[in-house]
């Protein structure tokens, strides 16, 4: 792998379309499942992430020299869980009733898959700008997927966008529960593929870091 | 090499320390500026949720704090700060002491009180909520039970004559799915209604709610709510949380026990 990193469009773009962290990568289904049944609460949950990813980014390439190889995944989680804190207490206090909604995930963003694995892989061996670029990219990749899911699924599940209502019936409520969200983000994921068929790229085999 | 030289080992530990103590440090400075907003947020809201419990509507009611003191000791003392009244009390309820206090708000009353009493220290409040011809209009006192994780900390809603108008889970940690159900109107209006009697009488029986009552109690309002009877009634549990839903009863149980007998000290306390 080059010790040189991609140039800071690259970086950012890829986490958008070519790596992104759901449609992907297929990392942190999970919450992207649970807090994508309306589009306001997948755009908030993603801010979230999009913070935590960067300001942990940015705090582990800062340090990257001084953290001692044999203990970087406990130093990765404590980074990790600190900036969870911070933005839980800081959405807590500026926008109670956002946090009445989605405070009980805020938690569980320590144990995203996504961000650990950006510290790992690119973070750590990376100075801090670049890393900055690439946790963006990460994070409003996950932004994007979580909004458009949340998008979907509020509207075919539910019948509102925001909250609106746009029609009188809930035209498939399976699309509000859990299954419903793996199958949207399932058919997200043929729908990127097929984008990138038509566009003439070879389909990726995977996540990780293409240098 | 598997093993780890001393030096390697002491630079580890390093390590993991300067990183946790800068953690801590971040933890804290934020802490320190997000807690006083949460607070006001909560305080703002509970004054909110006590008007609403109460249905009261006009800006003529007023709403009360009493705050209740309890010293630690040989002689044990209750105290109650109500109203810009100070009444100390010993545990049978006879009077000790009356002051004025001139002080309003929570930080400043337990202020006065630890000056005076340095062995009292707040243990829990209620409120009063008088009309406008200071006759009362309806009381909520807060309690706080064990459930199935941890605390739960809910508003009672009582009308003068002591039936249940609503309860309010204030904070809990219980499952979602499971235990936080008991937040829901399906539980919870379950209590609107029952007077005091019903309620000491009344057992929780494990869920689900016959259908056909399931209706009535999810659109269920004080003024909807059936007539009081003089039997127990019996409360559903929610399916799968018998324990949160029998800790939420029992806690609202004690607390209107409680508030009848301190409502009385207070009142004897005044006549005399």
């Amino acid at each position: 792998m080059s010790t040189t990193s991609p140039s800071y469009g690259t970086l950012l773009w890829r986490g958008i379309f070519a790596e992104n962290p759901v449609f992907r990568l297929a990392l942190s289904l999970c919450p992207a499942v649970a807090v994508t049944t309306s589009l306001k609460n997948g755009l908030m949950m993603g801010l979230a992430v999009f913070a935590v990813q960067v300001l942990s980014s940015g705090t582990v390439a800062i340090f990257r020299r001084l953290i001692h190889d044999k203990v970087r995944i406990p130093v990765y989680t404590i980074v990790i869980a600190l900036w969870v804190s911070v933005i839980d207490m800081v959405l807590a206090a500026t926008a109670p009733d956002v946090y009445a909604q989605i405070g009980l995930y805020i938690k569980l963003i320590v144990a995203f898959a996504i961000i650990i694995s950006r510290l790992e892989v690119f973070a750590s061996k990376f100075p801090l700008v670049p890393s900055l670029a690439d946790g963006a990219g990460m994070g409003i990749g996950f932004l994007f997927a979580m909004v458009l899911t949340g998008a979907l699924r509020e509207t075919i599940g539910n019948g509102t966008i925001w909250g609106i209502p746009l029609i009188n019936t809930k035209p498939l409520l399976l699309f509000i529960l859990p299954a419903g969200g793996f199958f949207m983000i399932g058919l997200l994921m043929a729908a990127m593929n097929a984008i990138d068929l038509a566009r003439g790229n070879k389909l990726s085999s995977g996540g990780g870091c293409h240098g | 090499m598997s093993t780890l030289s001393r030096r390697e080992m002491a630079v580890i530990t390093l390590c993991l320390a300067v990183v946790c103590l800068i953690a801590g440090l971040i933890l804290g400075i934020t802490y320190r500026i997000t807690e006083p907003v949460k607070q006001e947020i909560a305080a703002k809201n509970e004054s909110v949720l006590i008007s609403q419990m109460l249905g009261l509507s006009s800006t003529d009611n007023r709403v009360v704090e009493v705050h209740r003191f309890a010293s630690t000791g040989d002689t044990p003392q209750f105290g109650y700060a109500h109203d810009g009244r100070w009444l100390l009390v010993d545990e049978n309820g006879a009077v000790v002491a009356q002051e004025t206090i001139d002080v309003t708000t929570a930080d400043e009353i337990t202020a006065w009180v630890s000056a005076r009493y340095p062995t009292m220290h707040l243990v829990g409040r209620f409120f009063i909520a008088y009309q406008a011809d200071n006759s009362v209009a309806g009381y909520v006192t807060e309690g706080v039970q064990q459930g199935f994780k941890a605390h739960i900390r809910f508003l009672v809603a009582l009308t003068p004559d002591f039936t249940l108008r609503g309860v309010e889970v204030l904070s809990h940690e219980e499952d979602p799915g499971l235990g936080a159900e008991i937040t829901q109107p399906l539980f919870k209006n379950q209590f609107i209604g029952l007077s005091a009697s019903a309620l000491e009488k009344s057992r929780v029986e494990k869920g689900p709610m016959p259908d056909a009552n399931m209706a009535q109690v999810i659109g269920r309002t004080f003024e909807t709510a059936p007539a009081a009877t003089g039997d127990g009634a019996t409360i559903y549990g929610v399916t799968g949380a018998t324990i949160s839903s029998r800790s939420l009863v029992e806690g609202v149980k004690k607390s209107v026990g409680h508030l009848q007998h301190r409502l009385s000290v207070l009142s004897h306390g005044e006549q005399s």
